[in-house]
């Protein structure tokens, strides 16, 4: 038999195969560190594809800003909410005059270009489909250091993200529902947004990224029983102005809830228990303080 | 039936108000029948001659202590009337330190043999309460011979004011969670200390009463399943009854805690009026599922009593049950109580779990307290929608996954009407919109606030929320499971109209990665994004729908070999974080 024909003889059969019997899978499972995705090879292969696929290692590292003032973003006919910070990845939504979520926009303001490059790779390994995502420059959308874009199926102009870099700020705008019409006008608001990072102080080299500190931070007692309220102290201090969000986590045994009230915020103990209270503030321009915790011990009732 | 103590209370309590000699007949009668022909002699009486006398064959039909302000609570004064069909004008009177205060009523009646009973509402003319304290309940007659009766009767006020769910046997009971307040994303967990409390609001005067003198009404059951009860800006902190959690089939037990400040008809802060000197109050209580049992046998104002309900389902679901709360009286160094009259209701929602809640590995806040109350409610929805009983983890799990995609029965849409995130249906090329992919954290909050980040979730959101939906209500060992690159068979994707064969159109049809979920390490998987293709062909149109809880990885009805062409690698992953 003539190779060729072999070849195709062999090619054939291997397909029946594949659909007629399930070929003897062999998969290599593994079971990464419990804490930390560096310890998962698995997904660090995943990144370095990505990052082959969309040429990662060619991504412009554009100057150091001092952040991106997301709480004060402002954009004709939206209504922006509270900024929430999730782990260091800014949050903030903005609704449509019907009072409905219209678009998202995510920042994270990195220490360093590199701190950006790899929270655009992340979003950019978020995706499932087998095809790159165009980038933005590539389509006539002038946005940072480095760009790409999410192409809705909604429409001939929907675009569902606009993800981009520049210098040590990561920005994806997100549609909450490209075929909603009308349609926030994606590219628009993120120029806007990049305007307003290039419109911050340019740091040098070798700077340190301005960070708000938690100069004091106290509760009235360090005893109390539960359902008792006590006030807390906090003091900051921060050069780019008021911070854009507080975040508060109530760990440990105890239980409780931190409200703010006209005169400062206050700790409602709910349940007995150790309480271990954290804060930490996320700044004007988006770079978070060191947290801060104290422990209160809260007797039964 | 005449006991000692009921001679003792006569002797004590019934004068009559004429010579001597009737009041020393009448300590003569004590060990003697009143109603009795013999009786009668010894008084003097005659069949013609008006009287009152101490109805002593039902002793219980006078109240000796009375909250009237508890359904159907009041008063019932027992008392004869002589001669038989002669008509006699009776005067009921409340009296304080022997001084009449209130009428409680003042017209005809007739003698007869049996005795009469007044009910009193505990009101008086104006329709206000009468306050607690002490008082004497005086029968006699409007004309004629002076007789009357006293009766010592107390008013009190009973009533609960906090209801702390506490654990049946060891951990087995957890509080609950809720992730809005008005409109921003924030956790509450039902306080521990009391998930049901009712008293005063700042400037009211009173815990059990309103300021009008009319009972506070129990708090209803809070059934929202996303945000707590707010009272203007801040969190309620004075009226509120929260769901609580059990392990399933545990018999729930309440620590109540008894009110001791009312309103006072004048308009004024008052006590409850108990204890009563001499008596002891003791609590019970019951639902629809039977008694709850307590130990106590005496309250105090402020007190607390502890009771044990009926087990609950010996299944993941949710219920209502609302416990009649009442009360006994007795003197002291009795046997015999007396039950008081009225009672108290409280109503109060139940959510039952497989096992002890399970959430990420290390991590700390509030959203990890225990299970989320809109979560747990969408599982019993689910189960109910697909006929599932939901005893183990297996039975969870599928109603979960089942339910999650929905797309079946009465379940029209996915959770929260999402949709796959791809071309053909309006979304891009799958993006992550919830889960955080650097992070490892899981926005589950956004996507039960009806899809508040976008319409359009792919699969890591789909596995970032069912991993810890899946945890908090019990499921041990879930992980999240990220598959490698996919060449793809047919798939139905989630809120996708049918199966396809071109996903992300222009013929691209697979995935650069995966992720679902495994509680087996990866030897059983979930996936909640997509059903895939049970029908025997599953590399072709149309599909039958194979819904992924538990599925083998390996095999013919496999996830691997019904999902895919290649080769498929599994990295198993920790459970994400989420907010």
């Amino acid at each position: 038999m003539k190779m060729k024909n072999l070849a195709r003889v062999l090619s054939v059969s291997l397909t029946l195969a594949a659909v007629l019997v399930p070929a003897a899978r062999t998969q290599t499972v593994l079971n990464p560190a419990e804490d930390g995705r560096a310890a998962d090879a698995g997904y660090q292969r995943h990144l370095a594809e990505v990052a082959r696929k969309y040429g990662a290692e060619g991504w412009l590292a554009g100057d150091r800003v001092a952040g991106l003032p997301l709480a004060e973003l402002t954009f004709p006919g939206f209504e922006g909410e509270s900024v929430y910070d999730l782990q260091s990845c800014l949050e903030r939504r903005f609704e449509g005059i019907e009072g409905l979520p219209s678009f998202h926009v995510e920042a994270e303001v990195g220490a360093s270009a590199k701190r950006s490059h790899a929270v655009l790779l992340e979003w950019l390994a978020g995706l499932s489909s087998l095809a790159a995502a165009p980038a933005a420059g590539d389509l006539g959308i002038a946005v940072g250091d480095q760009g790409y874009v999410g192409l809705s199926g909604g429409g001939p102009e929907a675009i569902s993200w606009i993800a981009f870099v520049r210098g040590n700020v990561a920005v994806r705008v997100t549609a909450a529902e490209p075929g909603r019409t009308p349609q926030p006008d994606l590219p628009a608001i993120a120029a806007e947004i990049d305007r307003r990072i290039r419109a911050q102080e340019t740091l040098a080299p070798d700077a340190v990224l301005p960070r708000p500190v938690i100069a004091r931070f106290q509760a009235a007692a360090s005893r109390c029983a539960a359902g008792e309220v006590l006030p807390l102290e906090l003091q900051l201090l921060d050069a780019a102005g008021a911070p854009a969000s507080y975040d508060w986590v109530v760990g440990g045994t105890g239980q409780g809830y931190v409200e703010r009230r006209d005169d400062g915020f206050r700790l409602f103990t709910t349940g007995p228990g150790r309480i271990r209270l954290t804060v930490s503030v996320t700044g004007r321009l988006g770079a978070r303080s060191d947290a801060s915790s104290l422990e209160i011990e809260v007797e039964d009732d | 039936m005449r006991s000692n103590a009921w001679t003792r209370a006569c002797r004590r309590i019934v004068t009559r108000k004429s010579s001597k000699v009737f009041g020393w007949s009448l300590l003569a009668l004590a060990c003697l029948p009143i109603h009795s022909a013999s009786a009668r002699q010894v008084l003097g009486l005659t069949s013609t001659t008006p009287s009152v006398w101490v109805d002593s064959l039902s002793p219980g039909q006078t109240t000796r202590i009375a909250d009237p302000k508890l359904n159907g609570g009041g008063v019932e004064i027992g008392f004869g009337l002589a001669p038989v069909g002669v008509s006699l004008q009776v005067v009921v009177e409340l009296c304080q330190n022997d001084q009449p205060i209130l009428t409680i009523f003042n017209g005809p009646l007739p003698g007869s043999v049996t005795p009469h009973v007044i009910s009193w509402d505990g009101r008086d003319g104006s329709g206000n309460y009468v306050d607690p304290g002490d008082y004497q309940i005086r029968v006699r007659l409007g004309s004629g011979p002076p007789d009357q009766l006293l009766y010592p009767l107390s008013i009190v006020r009973l009533g609960i004011t906090e209801i702390e769910a506490k654990p049946s046997l060891g951990n087995d009971e957890w509080q609950m969670v809720y992730f809005l307040k008005q409109g921003a994303y924030t956790f509450f967990a039902t306080p521990a200390i009391h998930e049901y409390l009712s008293v005063r609001e700042i400037g009211e005067l009173s815990d059990l009463d309103l300021d009008d003198g009319q009972p506070r009404p129990a708090p209803v059951p809070h059934l929202a399943t996303d945000e707590p009860q707010i009272e203007g800006s801040y969190y309620e902190d004075d009226q509120y009854n929260y769901p609580l959690c059990y392990l399933m089939g545990r018999e729930p037990v309440f620590e109540v805690t008894y009110g001791q400040s009312a309103t006072s008809s004048s308009g004024g802060a008052v006590g409850v009026g108990y204890p009563v000197p001499g008596y002891e109050i003791r609590p019970r209580a019951q639902d629809g599922a039977g008694a709850w049992t307590s130990s106590a046998t005496s309250i105090t104002p402020g007190g607390v009593a502890t009771f044990v309900g009926p087990a609950l389902p010996s299944e993941a679901t949710r219920l209502d049950r609302t416990v009649v709360w009442s009360w006994q009286y007795r003197q002291l160094g009795e046997t015999a109580w007396t039950d008081l009259a009225g009672s108290f209701q409280t109503s109060h929602r139940f959510y039952t779990v497989i096992a002890t809640p399970q959430f990420a590995a290390g991590a700390s806040g509030t959203q990890y307290t225990g299970p989320w109350v809109e979560v747990a409610d969408y599982v019993y929805l689910w189960k109910e929608a697909l006929g599932i009983q939901v005893i183990d983890e297996s039975s969870l799990v599928e109603a979960l996954f089942r339910g999650f995609i929905g797309q079946q029965g009465t379940l029209t849409t996915a959770i929260e009407g999402v949709i796959y995130d791809a071309y053909p249906v309006g979304g891009d090329g799958g993006a992550t919109h919830y889960y955080q992919f650097g992070t490892h954290n899981m926005r589950l909050s956004r996507l039960l606030d009806f899809h508040s980040r976008g319409v359009y979730v792919n699969c890591s959101d789909c596995a970032g929320a069912t991993s810890p939906m899946s945890g908090m209500l019990g499921v041990l060992n879930v992980k999240m499971l990220r598959l490698g690159t996919m060449n793809l068979k047919a798939i139905w994707g989630i809120g996708c109209p049918d199966y396809t064969l071109n996903l992300w159109g222009s013929g691209s049809h697979g995935f650069s990665y995966h992720h679902i979920v495994t509680r087996t390490e990866g030897v059983t998987v979930c996936d909640a994004c997509l059903a895939l293709d049970v029908d025997g062909s599953p590399g072709t149109l149309p599909g039958v729908p194979g819904w992924n809880h538990d599925r083998p990885w390996v095999g013919t009805l496999g996830y691997d070999y019904l999902s895919s062409y290649n080769n498929v690698s599994r990295t198993v992953e920790s459970m994400p974080r989420m907010n």
